[in-house]
């Protein structure tokens, strides 16, 4: 029994050339890792895209609406176009000046003088630190007699500025917590793309006469451009997934002033049982994202092209 | 050994088996998963009587878990468990959530036997009259026991006023138009024009703010013969000029003497720097004791205040109530042990009083004259009576957000305070279309 069936499966394994032979143990191996990104990523997306057709609040089953909850959303003076706003607004905030700041500093620190490895860490601990305990942190330096009014006090005259409670600085008091975080991150990640960029090409632009700027331009630019379009993209999209500054150092709050999508999601499902349109915004903050990665591949695929 | 036998001595062992593990089946405790929101003095009357109990009936084991934070974190963590299948089969939690468990089948009416009464009927006969209201579902059935009926007094810290010249028995306001008139004198600025002595506050939807302001704002608006909605609940009434006046008054105090960019009252007031606020009794054991003992014994309390003007309900503030509530998801065994237990939990009104200051609403409590006199929490009490309770609303996060919405459009925007009222109506009449 057991010898017949091994004839049968190496009959069946030699109709196979060598090529889908191995495309076959290819696929084996992927095997496990597909079926994790099915069932920890592509279903919750269905899941979630049926859910967004449906008036559900966790307590009683599910009830077909049809498109209701994209009808809520999208109606005139909804919340959701506040959200859309501020989120595009963190987003432009946060990462463009990020990306200077990152970008300038990574310049600097491949310099050589003394004490780059200390600055180096200096700028990179705040990414070590978890959310929370920054967000509570930085809640703190924002209190009306905390360390950030006591710090501008000779700009202000003494006037407290504030910083959560006024609907058109908590946006930026935010923002500043986010760059805080991870610039130094990038900076890094920045300094790797700077060092493997080859030390000839500077040297040729030093002997065909070129200055900083166009060294900096022709040189450094389109050779850090790989990693610019990494930093840009995952920038961009923890922007626009944006939600732990907003829930535990503002709550969305002044007025709405820093509601992102993200929270926005979060508001609608949990305290207000919304769970059918909370799944609405995050389909349409998912086919944002969708957009967003396939201008991150039409980038890369120009970067190979050329 | 022939087949027959064996087959015999099988038999056997199976039957054994099967007697050994029912033994074992009926003699497994009963577990009864507890959940509560965190306010440690109740926490540890609490487990006090968890543990007697636990010896009373040995068959039953209770694990006892506080939820996380504040309503905003605990309620939200509830929900999900019991969606998932996992929640406590014995849960407290605010009666509000009433509209979005019961016709929802995820609680169970209260089984009176099991609890130590008669029937149904003898509960409610039991409590202040009216007070259960809001535990009764629409099959006229009640689907809780009360662990707490709260509302808002006037917290006075009385050295403060005697620093500013005034005296604490006969200064302290009884009107909202007499707080805005003493105001200035208790108020302090410094140089800058910084404001860094508050008279009074009220809470803003503010980080750190763990108080609610609708819970005043409400009892204002009712003392005006305001009201969220019609008897229909078709069609929000909270752009009425009760409302109006309401909103009115806390943007012209906001603007002159506090307001949202200052520390949350709840916490200036036991930092010394704000002279009166509105909370609940427990503030004084939870918020003032605990962070600055010296300051509570110059803590005294007063009635919520009263318009002057155009008052048509002499009742205080919105009142607010908790209530343990059973999970359907649970067996009936453990059912009825949990309301074994729930009986168990407000079987010591006067304890809860005397020691966690919380109020279980039992007329055996209320007409305890001794416990009342020189109570910290009797004046509490006395000021329950015409006041509204907080509306129970399905989808029960959104009505917060549509008043603090439109308070926020008042004091940040400067929106005409009608028109915001207005926006903030025509969302309610749309949440109550929900319904």
């Amino acid at each position: 029994m057991t010898m017949q069936l091994r004839r049968r499966w190496s009959r069946w394994w030699d109709t196979f050339n060598i090529y889908h032979k191995h495309s076959l143990w290819g696929l084996a191996f992927v095997l496990p890792g597909v079926l994790f990104f099915i069932i920890f990523a592509y279903y919750p997306v269905l899941r979630a895209a049926q859910l967004s057709l449906t008036d559900y609040n966790l307590l009683s089953p599910p009830r077909y609406i049809g498109l209701g909850n994209y009808q809520f959303i999208f109606q005139e003076g909804s919340r959701f176009y506040k959200a859309l706003v501020n989120t595009f607004e963190f987003v432009g905030g946060y990462a463009i000046p990020m990306w200077i700041l990152a970008l300038a500093l990574a310049l600097i620190f491949t310099q050589d003088f003394r004490g780059r490895g200390v600055y180096r860490t200096l700028y990179f601990v705040p990414i070590v630190l978890s959310e929370t305990v920054i967000s509570i942190v930085w809640r703190l330096i924002y209190h009306p007699q905390g360390i950030m009014n006591a710090a501008v006090a000779p700009l202000t005259g003494g006037v407290k500025i504030p910083w959560l409670t006024d609907s058109n600085i908590a946006p930026i008091a935010l923002i500043i917590v986010a760059i805080w975080r991870v610039f130094g991150y990038y900076m890094i990640i920045f300094i790797t793309g700077l060092q493997n960029i080859p030390g000839e090409y500077y040297d040729a632009a030093k002997v065909d006469g070129a200055n900083r700027w166009q060294v900096f331009r022709f040189v450094t630019m389109p050779l850090l451009r790989p990693t610019t379009v990494f930093v840009v993209v995952i920038t961009l999209l923890n922007g626009f997934q944006s939600f732990v500054y907003q829930f535990l150092i503002t709550r969305g709050g002044p007025n709405d002033a820093t509601t992102t999508l993200g929270y926005l999601i979060y508001e609608e499902a949990f305290p207000n049982l919304n769970m059918g349109r909370a799944a609405a915004i995050s389909m349409v903050l998912f086919a944002m994202l969708i957009v967003l990665t396939f201008i991150q591949l039409y980038l890369l695929r120009q970067r190979y092209d050329t | 050994m022939s087949i027959r036998r064996l087959t015999g001595i099988l038999g056997l062992l199976a039957l054994l088996a099967c007697l050994s593990l029912a033994t074992v089946a009926a003699q497994e405790p009963i577990v009864i998963k507890f959940w509560s929101h965190d306010y440690p003095p109740r926490e540890a009357i609490d487990r006090d009587i968890i543990a007697r109990f636990e010896q009373d009936n040995p068959n039953i084991k209770v694990e006892y878990t506080i939820g996380p934070g504040d309503d905003f974190q605990y309620v939200p963590q509830l929900l999900t468990a019991l969606a998932a299948g996992e929640g406590p089969d014995l849960f407290n939690v605010l009666t509000f959530l009433v509209p979005d468990l019961i016709p929802d089948g995820a609680v169970v009416p209260v089984d009176a036997e099991a609890a130590g009464y008669a029937s149904q009927e003898e509960i409610i006969n039991s409590y202040l009259p009216g007070v259960l209201e809001t535990m009764i579902g629409v099959d006229g059935q009640l689907y809780a026991l009360p662990t707490e009926l709260g509302n808002y007094a006037l917290f006075v810290n009385t050295a403060l006023f005697r620093e500013a010249g005034l005296d604490p028995e006969k200064d302290i306001p009884t009107t909202w138009e007499d707080l805005m008139a003493l105001a200035p004198k208790l108020t302090k600025r410094d140089a800058s024009g910084n404001i860094v002595q508050r008279a009074f506050d009220f809470s803003y939807p503010i980080p750190d703010e763990i108080l609610g302001g609708g819970i005043a704002f409400q009892g204002m608006a009712h003392q005006l013969g305001g009201e969220y909605f019609n008897e229909e609940r078709t069609e929000g009434r909270i752009n009425t000029d009760a409302w109006v006046k309401t909103y009115t008054f806390v943007r012209d105090y906001a603007k002159e003497f506090g307001g949202m960019a200052l520390t949350p009252s709840s916490i200036g007031f036991y930092e010394g720097n704000v002279a009166m606020l509105l909370s609940g009794p427990w503030y004084l054991p939870q918020l003032v004791e605990a962070n600055n003992p010296e300051l509570a014994k110059d803590v005294i309390t007063a009635p919520f205040p009263r318009w002057k003007e155009g008052l048509v309900n002499d009742g205080g503030s919105a009142l607010y109530a908790y209530g343990l509530h059973v999970n359907s998801q649970s067996s009936p065994e453990v059912q009825e042990a949990a309301w074994k237990l729930a009986g168990a939990l407000t079987s010591e009104p006067e304890r809860y009083f005397s020691e966690a200051l919380l109020l279980q609403p039992k007329l055996s409590l209320t007409e305890n004259e001794e416990l009342m006199q020189g109570s910290f929490a009797a004046m509490f009490i006395r000021d329950m009576a015409n006041s509204p309770s907080l509306p129970s609303l399905k989808n029960f996060g959104e009505l917060p957000g549509i008043m603090n919405r439109a308070l926020e459009r008042i004091l940040l925007e400067d929106m005409d305070v009608q028109e915001s009222l207005n926006i903030a109506n025509d969302e309610l009449t749309a949440l109550l279309a929900k319904e």
